[in-house]
This record gives structure tokens, C-alpha cells and sequence, in this order.
């Protein structure tokens, strides 16, 4: 499939859901118009946000891409896949320099070295680094900062949260849309971070945010800290176990328990729930079967909540709960699960919402939903990334730059080799 | 990668004494050695080795007075020399005597730098007498746990066992002499098992997997022999080098890593006899690497080097992080009974478990958080009753 590259950025998500294809055209001011959208679902070929029928995902790919690219009348260029899976961990490294100068003021060159000294940080030879982020610079040790360039100091200790999964796995994803597409993915990001962009969210200084997204086979969750991502994680429960709950406590086949869960699932056990009943048809030959709201709620929410209490225990072990004084963003499909918010809200004690993707226009009625948060996001990394290429304000820029293109080709790498 | 260049860089004073000796040392021709250390006094000038006098603009050839952050200052304001240094080269051996300023803090700045640079590279460190008290310990004790997070490959020697080998009447500066002889043999001996030139070489990788991430007490033994009946006697010698600990902690020792190295007239014969009497001396399940060398400067002798590692924990056949899922893993019953958590051995037997059902996860990578299955439904798990009177 020859395509010509335009100013048409892609998004792909191959999700355990569906496989989502954004095609956008950045207007210049950060926003991003899109052109094109479409979804193929794909049930039970990806369990848990891992490809396990490489040629019919293909197939699926390709008719997905088709119908993109009609939509958008030019063809699909650059594009930008999103990852996820259990395979996904992230780790913090750290990395110093002493500082030279005369006066210990850090210069621009301490800054680079101690980045690229915490960036020396060597995986385990099977995994590959897929994002890698700024978290803060550390003076002496102790003080951190983000803006460390003029300080005096002794030391310059640059702290870096590495996103890595499994080489084969990432292989496997970059290698079906190097395929489908006739050239490879000009990046590929942790599905997390893509949703941080996605969201466009507005930081304050000092607050923190998480954002939680809770897709069909893997939830992710990332800490958003002062323009940078502290801490993320995966968990790999999504829609497809509180489904999976539903059929086996209701004794329900898991397409009628999915049906459910859309249009009669509840985050939270409400008070009328005891009262009013549900009606599923299982069968042609069988009578309806009614329950009671309260069950499905009850089994909806223990699920939900173990979920989020794994997600606090995580985020407890790394010291991130005192972060979140903005909140809690949820997107992904599990997002439009009423009340999901309100359980968030309750469990997390902080405010929490349903994100939307934000900064773009054009086909809103589709777009508008927490499921489209992540190709969307894809479109805004990309742009980003691109506009970071172009950028060549300072030197020590260059030196960033050249360091953040090794990074960020890691797609190109991962089919290289 | 293939210039085989090796540098053998000591950090410090004590490093300083071992580096001259090994230059000295028979064979040591194609190794490269470099010395940094703030102390004038000890940076004594000898063919052969390249001084770096750190941080001379400000220590002005002082001792930094067994200030870790000190020396961690001083060697770091020589970044560009050492990094010009190690360059282009196949292995850094670093040799640093850790409890002082100038090793303990400046043997951090060098493993940072052979990370960045992505070197191979091989810590050889001795860790302080005894009598040298705890300040000096705690130090050391400390530099090689921050090395240790750094850098793959970690050998620790305790000084106190140098000593043990040495009659006790030796004049004090001929026992110096002679445990600097020691430490000089045992670098040398691991710079030629990794050489890549050799007949048969340990390969860097596969010992970089068995010291890498893991807390391991490591000893070394050097056996010499010469003349007709060498091949019997460099055992014999090995045994003595008290280095190695008693005759039963090498027999217990969970990995071997032995190189040996002869002169030209080194014969098959011999080097079979010497590596099968050495394997005869370790249990069964000790995991042995070996390599062999010819080093023509050796002459008639024979000289066998072994790193014996011992694991303080058994590295696990499975990775911790991910538990076996085993299908009858102690569930919580319906009704809570099993939640307290008896015998698990019972659990083991064949007993069909009610009400644990998978759905549509039943042949997936599960899902497994601190040790719960989580694809097992949580109302299950936590034995949450549903009302089902439809």
C-alpha cells in the first residue's frame, strides 16, 4: 500500500476492544483538526492488550486504515502507534554530574550530561524503552527543581521515570503497522502518556494529576506532575473482567453480560437498586431472566474498586497520593460507565472527572468520548514531537533533541533489528 | 570492540601500589594502566602507568582526608581525562581500595561514567581491615552498595584475609608488598580470563549475569607453579592463597570462574589435568566457567586464578515478580472460611475447588497482583454473596 506522506497525522490504537484509527492535520496552534476516524472491533484477537492473531489484526488494520483514508481524501502519513499490555513496567533512574564550572553555577552542559548520564540507565537486554521523562533535577542531592540552569551547586542529579515493555512484544505491534502501512510507525508510546496529551490538560503549578484509563483488556494510569510524568503503571483488569464478573455471577453467556454491562452497568450501588429490576433475554427458547439492579451493581463496583485500589497502592509505594491535588481524569471505555466518577471521587478523595480529548476540532460528535482519548493523544505527541524537530532555538536545544530522537525512534529501531 | 584494548584504572592510594605492581607483573604488556588518586605522594611516576592527579587545581596534591564526597568532588572534576582514557576501549578493569576518601567517592563518578559511555567494566575493590575501625567500614560498606546499584560486575575482597597467608614473623613492608603482589595476580588473572584473544574465554556477558543485580560475597584464589610436577603443585598453591577461604567455601561456592594461564609449552595434557582436579574440588551443582590462556612471558610457569562467588540469596528459578500461577492457590471461600491463611502445603493436594471460575480467561497470561489471581471474579474472591433470587 503506497501512501504519500502529507501533513496528515495517524493515530492507531490496537486495542483489546476495538482497533482505533485517528487521522488529523494540525492547524498550527496546538489544536488539531481531525479528518478522520474509524474503529474495527476485535474482540478476543487482542486479550489484555496483546495481538495474539497477528494476520486477521492485520486484516482489521488495513480495513480500518482504508476507510481513514477515504475519509480524509489525502492519504495517511506519518504514524503513531500506541502500546500497552502487561508487559509494560517503568523504573526510575537517576543520573549525575559534579558541577565544573568555576563559580558552581550549573550550566546547560551539566544539565544535558546529567540528563544523558540518567538516560545511560541500562534496561534488562530483553526490554526496550518506549517513553522516557523528565521527572526533576536534583541539587546537591536533595533540592529538587525544575528549572535548575544558573543554581549553584555541587551536584546536578537529573531524575528520569523510564517507560520500557518487552522488546518482542513492542516488536510484534511495530512490525504489524510496519506491514499494513508500507512504512514503519514514526513512534510509538506507552498508551498512558499518549492519554496525557490527549487530554490537554491545563497544569497548575504544584498540582498533580492522575489520569486513569481504564480500556477492554488493560488499565493504565500515569501521575502528571508540573508538565511531566512522575509515575506510571499498568494493570492489566479492564472492561473485559467486569464482563467476565457479570456472566459468571449472573450466569449470563459473556456477549448478553457485555450488553449489561453498556447499558445497565453502574460504578456505584444506588439506593433505588434494590427495587428496580433488569430484564435480559438469554435465549429463544428461555424466559427472561430479571435481577436486581443492586446485584450488578454490587458486582460491578468490588471490581472497580479493587481496581483502584490497586492503583492507590501503587502510587502509595512510590509517595505519589500527595500529589494529585488536581485530581483524578478517567478516560477509556470504562470511563462511560455511569457513576464511575463519583467511586473515584469517593475513593481517591480528590475531585474526579471524565476526561474528553481536548484541543481538537472537526467530526466532535464521534470524537467526543474518553474512548478516543489515546489515538488522539497519539496525533498531539506526534505533533509535538514534530514541532520539537523543527525548533532549533539553542544550542544546548540541539544537544536535547539529538538525545530525545534516539529516544523517540525507538519504533524505527524496534524493526531495524 | 575489536582493538582489545584493557585499561586497568586504580582509584586512590591503595589502588595506586597494586596498579605499579601488576605493571611490573610478567605478561602485563598488553594492558594499559592509569592511576588517579589527589595525593601527591602517591602518584610517584612509573613507566608505564598514566597519572591523573585529581582535582590538583584545588587539592593542590593533598589527601582529601577520607572524605568520600571529596574524592567524589575531585575525580569528577577530571571527567574529560578519564573519559578521554577510556575511550575506545574494550574493558575498564577499576581496582579501588574502598573505606577512604578518594576510592569510596571517586569509584562512584567512574561507575557512572563507564555506564554512560556503556563500557565494559569489571570493580575490583578490597574492603578495609578490621582494625581500620567502623567509620571506616560504614564507608565502605556504603560506596560499594551505591557501586554495586551502578555497575554489573562487582568483585569485594576483604583486606583482613591477605594477611592470613603471611607468616607472622614477615617484616610489616615485605607483607604490604607481598598482599599487593596478591591483589596484582588476582586483576591480572581476571583481565586474562575475559581477554578475548584467549584458547578459551569467559565471555563478559555471561559474567555480567552472574554478578549483575545480585548481593554476592566473591573471594579469589592465585595458585604459581613451575617445573615438572606443576600441574599437581598449582593446585596445591591455590589452596594455600587464604584469599579463598577455608578448603569447604570453595566447595560450596555457588559459581567458579577459574582461568589459567601457562607459558608456550602449556600442553593439552596438562591443562586437562590441572581443570579436572580444580572441577573434582567443587560439588556438583557449582556452576563453573573457565577459560585458558597462553601468555608467552610466563615462561615454565603456571598460574591459575579462580573468583569464587557465593549468592547471600539463592538467585530464583523463577522470577520473583512473577509468582508460578498455580491453579489451587489458597482461595477465600464463599463465605470467607479459608481467609485465614492455614498450612499451605494443603492446598497443594488435588482437591477440586469450588466456585473458582476464569469465564473467558481461562487459557490467558493471568492477571496476577501480589500473589491474587484477578481474573477470578473479585466479588468471588472477597466472598460477596449476590443476590440472585430472580
Amino acid at each position: 500500500m503506497a501512501r504519500k506522506p502529507t501533513e496528515v497525522l495517524t493515530g492507531i490504537e490496537i486495542g483489546t476492544s476495538a482497533i482505533k484509527v485517528c487521522a488529523g492535520h494540525p492547524l498550527g496552534d496546538g489544536s488539531i483538526s481531525i479528518i478522520g476516524v474509524d474503529e474495527t472491533p476485535c474482540v478476543n484477537k487482542v486479550v489484555k492488550g496483546e495481538v495474539q492473531d497477528v494476520e486477521l489484526i492485520k486484516e482489521l488494520l488495513e480495513d480500518t486504515l482504508n476507510r481513514v483514508e477515504e475519509a480524509t481524501g489525502c492519504g495517511i502519513g506519518k504514524a503513531y502507534l500506541a502500546i500497552t499490555g502487561a508487559h509494560i513496567a517503568s523504573v526510575n533512574a537517576q543520573g549525575g554530574v559534579p558541577i565544573q564550572a568555576e563559580d558552581r553555577k550549573i550550566t546547560n552542559d551539566d544539565i544535558v550530561n546529567a540528563t544523558r548520564n540518567a538516560r545511560g540507565y541500562r534496561l534488562p537486554i530483553d526490554q526496550i524503552s518506549i517513553n522516557s521523562c523528565q521527572r526533576a533535577y536534583l541539587i546537591d542531592g536533595e533540592r529538587p527543581m525544575s528549572q535548575p540552569l544558573g543554581m549553584v551547586a555541587g551536584t546536578l542529579t537529573a531524575d528520569i521515570h523510564f517507560i520500557y515493555g518487552n522488546y518482542n512484544n513492542v516488536q510484534t505491534s511495530c512490525n504489524l503497522v510496519d506491514e499494513v502501512l508500507g512504512f514503519p510507525a514514526t513512534d510509538i508510546a506507552f498508551a498512558g502518556i499518549a492519554d496525557m496529551y490527549g487530554l490537554a490538560l491545563e497544569t497548575e503549578p504544584n498540582s498533580g494529576v492522575l489520569v486513569v484509563d481504564i480500556g477492554a483488556g488493560v488499565t493504565e494510569y500515569v501521575v502528571y506532575y508540573e508538565e511531566g510524568c512522575m509515575h506510571s503503571g499498568q494493570v492489566t483488569i479492564g472492561c473485559e473482567q467486569l464482563a467476565n464478573d457479570l456472566s459468571i455471577g449472573l450466569r449470563l453467556p459473556i456477549p448478553k453480560a457485555r450488553e449489561v454491562l453498556r447499558s445497565n452497568g453502574s460504578a456505584m450501588r444506588r439506593a433505588e437498586g434494590g427495587v428496580r429490576h433488569v430484564k435480559v433475554q438469554t435465549g429463544l427458547a428461555h424466559p427472561p431472566r430479571t435481577f436486581k439492579e443492586s446485584t450488578i451493581q454490587t458486582i460491578i463496583e468490588t471490581r472497580l474498586l479493587e481496581l483502584f485500589q490497586i492503583v492507590r497502592d501503587d502510587l502509595a509505594e512510590h509517595r505519589m497520593l500527595e500529589l494529585l491535588s488536581n485530581g483524578v481524569v478517567l478516560c477509556g471505555g470504562g470511563a462511560l460507565i455511569p457513576h464511575i466518577a463519583e467511586l473515584a471521587a469517593s475513593f481517591f478523595a480528590v475531585p474526579a472527572r471524565i476526561g474528553q480529548p481536548g484541543n481538537v476540532t472537526g467530526a466532535e460528535s464521534e470524537i467526543q468520548s474518553p474512548r478516543y482519548v489515546t489515538p488522539i493523544g497519539l496525533l498531539h505527541l506526534g505533533y509535538q514531537l514534530r514541532e520539537m524537530e523543527k525548533s532549533n532555538a539553542m544550542p544546548f536545544w540541539e544537544v536535547m533533541k539529538k538525545d530525545l530522537s534516539q529516544i523517540s525512534n525507538v519504533a524505527k529501531r524496534a524493526i531495524k533489528f | 570492540m575489536s582493538n582489545g584494548r584493557t585499561v586497568i584504572l586504580g582509584i586512590g592510594g591503595g589502588a595506586g601500589k597494586v596498579i605499579r605492581c601488576m605493571a611490573a607483573n610478567k605478561g602485563a604488556s598488553w594492558l594499559e594502566f592509569a592511576h588517579i588518586d589527589t595525593d601527591a605522594v602517591d602518584l610517584e611516576n612509573v613507566p608505564g602507568v598514566t597519572c591523573l592527579s585529581a582535582g590538583s587545581d584545588w587539592a593542590k596534591g593533598r589527601s582529601c582526608g577520607g572524605d568520600p564526597l571529596l574524592g567524589e568532588k575531585a575525580v569528577g572534576a577530571n571527567i574529560r581525562e578519564l573519559k578521554a582514557l577510556v575511550a575506545d576501549t574494550e574493558m575498564v578493569i577499576v581496582v579501588g581500595c574502598l573505606g577512604r576518601g578518594v576510592a569510596s567517592g571517586g569509584i562512584q563518578i567512574v561507575s557512572r561514567l563507564v555506564r554512560e559511555e556503556e563500557l565494559l567494566a569489571f570493580f575490583f575493590v578490597t574492603m578495609p581491615f578490621s582494625y581500620e575501625g567502623n567509620g571506616r567500614r560504614e564507608i565502605a560498606e556504603s560506596a560499594l552498595r551505591n557501586l554495586r546499584e551502578n555497575s554489573d560486575i562487582v568483585v569485594a575482597v576483604q583486606n583482613d584475609l591477605l594477611f592470613t597467608t603471611i607468616a607472622a614473623d614477615t617484616r610489616a613492608n615485605e607483607a604490604f608488598a607481598m598482599a599487593d603482589q596478591v591483589l596484582a595476580d588476582g586483576v591480572q588473572g581476571i583481565a586474562e580470563l575475559v581477554r578475548c584473544h584467549g584458547m578459551m574465554s569467559v565471555d563478559f556477558a555471561s559474567l555480567r549475569a552472574l554478578l549483575k543485580n545480585r548481593e554476592a560475597h566473591c573471594s579469589f584464589g592465585i595458585g604459581h607453579a613451575s617445573g615438572a610436577n606443576k600441574t599437581v603443585e598449582v593446585i596445591d598453591d591455590l589452596f594455600k592463597s587464604r584469599m579463598l577461604g577455608d578448603h569447604d567455601f570453595l566447595a560450596r561456592s555457588d559459581v567458579v570462574v577459574a582461568s589459567l594461564i601457562g607459558g608456550t609449552d602449556l600442553s593439552i595434557g596438562d591443562m586437562n589435568q590441572c581443570l579436572s582436579m580444580l572441577g573434582n574440588q567443587l560439588a556438583p551443582a557449582t556452576c563453573s566457567y573457565i577459560g585458558a590462556n597462553v601468555v608467552p612471558e610466563k615462561g615454565d610457569e603456571l598460574q591459575l586464578t579462580i573468583v569464587s562467588v557465593h549468592y547471600k540469596q539463592k538467585p530464583a528459578l523463577v522470577p520473583a515478580s512473577e509468582p508460578a500461577p498455580s491453579p489451587a492457590k489458597p482461595k477465600r471461600g464463599r463465605k470467607g472460611k479459608a481467609k485465614v491463611a492455614t498450612d499451605e502445603k494443603q492446598f497443594d493436594l488435588p482437591f477440586v475447588e469450588e466456585m473458582v471460575s476464569l469465564g473467558i480467561f481461562g487459557n490467558v497470561p493471568p492477571t496476577i497482583v501480589k500473589g491474587e489471581n484477578l481474573d477470578v471474579p473479585t466479588f468471588q474472591r472477597q466472598g460477596v454473596v449476590l443476590d440472585l433470587d430472580d
